[in-house]
């Protein structure tokens, strides 16, 4: 595994630190939650995945390159002191920006929900079982207060196709825009509104937002100042495995 | 309601078996029957209006997120929010009364039949001011009782959603559960219910999770709210 800091040596092929995960079915969602049902077997082509979080070293090197401005909640113009290799906590207009401008695009909410749950139907990356050394959920930052640590803190959580911190430390944007799912009867004032998904849950939340399955959802362009001491959510890309 | 079960804006819950917790999540298994005393407990949660009496009479110290001068006139019938622990206890302590434990808590909420939400099995968005719902609502508090839709079964308004509930037990595993995290390591107290910045996963009756006993919760996401009890 090479150093998710050397941003230079990850640029030079787009697809390392990234992991392949398979086109094929796989079980999507969760019966007992009415945003999530129903289950059923989900179809993806092939893609590839980072298998990381992108770092705060990473945004700001976009935004060195580009002139894309920083986000606003870093004070001073730079992320916290010794945070580089922390998550970059950025909107999705700008997670979607920093996507492009690498040659690659945010996931679907199919995609991601693949990562992290492979086709076994798993409730956690993990497995079936919470355990809270697994991911930083509200279980351990209630007592630590810790709201925030490396993209590579937790090899031990990793998916099935080896996606590290898929859940808790920050939830993760996704491309599509939050609605219901196909044969869902629910009606939810959130969905068709112009909210985009979230996926993974945080620090802020317990087990039950650290399923595969759980779905949440935020305005696009709401920049991360506006969370305060919450922090905000991070992102993590992909690329077709074929080429549009 | 006949004054034998309601009085002085409390309900009167029997004694009896209830089914507490689910098998969805480590931390609220097993199912089990639980008994329970009789007692009593707050139709709503404490308001503004309510802490402001007590804030005045006793001079505690105020509420984070008060202005200068008390709660804005606006949210007086909002239910107190941003409230540790102890400040809960002392204003049950002051107002002769007590904080529920966890089980008259879920037996409140639910009833005797073991239902996920205290409206029943299935979940209504429109019952409750939850993440899911709360972009039109305003993402905050709004009144108890707002929503007709939010009632237990003994008719308990607003057991979930709007605000979280601090309960008096420590969180720890249920008896014949092997479910371990930090939280239940050290004192942490248990909330119930969730709020209008959690999401309906939150909001059923057997949820639980636990926080330091000064936690007060968040400048833009709110905090701890209450209701008491009496034996």
């Amino acid at each position: 595994m090479s150093d998710p800091n050397d941003t230079d040596a990850r640029s030079d092929d787009p697809r390392s630190n990234m992991v392949f995960v398979p086109a094929g079915p796989f079980t999507m969602g969760d019966a007992r939650y009415v945003r999530e049902a129903p289950v059923r077997i989900a179809e993806v082509e092939g893609f590839w995945i980072d298998r990381y979080l992108v770092t705060n070293a990473e945004f700001k090197s976009f935004s060195e390159r580009t002139g894309f401005p920083l986000p606003a909640h870093w004070l001073g113009g730079d992320f916290p002191l010794g945070h580089e290799d922390h998550p970059a906590e950025v909107s999705w207009v700008m997670a979607d920006a920093y996507a492009r401008n690498v040659g690659k695009r945010l996931p679907s909410e199919a995609e991601w929900e693949k990562a992290a749950r492979g086709t076994d139907g798993r409730e956690f990356p993990w497995g079936n079982a919470f355990d809270a050394s697994m991911a930083l959920t509200w279980e351990t930052a209630a007592v630590t207060g810790a709201h925030s640590e490396p993209v590579t803190a937790r090899p031990q959580g990793a998916s099935p196709y080896g996606c590290e911190q898929m859940v808790g430390l920050c939830e993760e944007w996704i491309e599509d825009e939050y609605a219901g799912y196909a044969g869902s009867l629910h009606e939810s004032a959130g969905y068709g509104v112009g909210m985009r998904v979230l996926r993974g849950g945080s620090w802020i939340f317990p087990q039950t937002h650290a399923r595969c399955s759980y779905r949440c959802f935020e305005e696009p362009d709401l920049d991360t100042i506006g969370f305060g001491q919450l922090g905000g959510p991070g992102f993590r890309c992909v690329v077709s495995e074929v080429q549009q | 309601m006949s004054d034998s079960t309601e009085s002085a804006g409390m309900v009167w819950i029997p004694g009896g078996e209830f089914t507490m917790g689910s098998d969805w999540y480590d931390i609220e298994s097993p199912v089990r029957t639980v008994d329970v005393d009789g007692f009593w407990i707050d139709r709503l949660p404490v308001s503004h209006r309510d802490f402001l009496a007590y804030v005045t009479a006793t001079q505690a110290p105020w509420v984070p997120d008060w202005p200068e001068g008390g709660p804005q006139p606006e949210l007086m019938d909002h239910p107190v929010e941003r409230v540790t622990w102890g400040q809960a206890r002392l204003y049950a302590e002051w107002a002769g009364k007590r904080l529920p434990t966890e089980s008259e808590w879920e037996k409140a909420a639910r009833g005797t039949d073991g239902r996920i939400w205290p409206w029943g099995e299935v979940f209504i968005e429109e019952h409750a001011n939850v993440w899911d719902s709360a972009k039109a609502l305003g993402r905050t508090t709004i009144p108890n009782g707002a929503l007709e839709g939010n009632r237990s079964p003994y008719g308990l308004v607003d057991m979930v959603g709007n605000v979280e509930e601090w309960v008096e037990d420590r969180l720890l595993p249920y008896p014949g559960s092997s479910a371990s995290n930090p939280s239940t390591a050290v004192e942490c107290r248990v909330l119930r219910g969730g709020s209008w910045f959690y999401t309906n996963e939150f909001a059923r009756c057997s949820f639980r999770r636990g926080a330091l006993p000064e936690f007060s919760g968040y400048e833009l996401a709110g905090g701890p709210g209450f209701r008491c009890a009496r034996s």
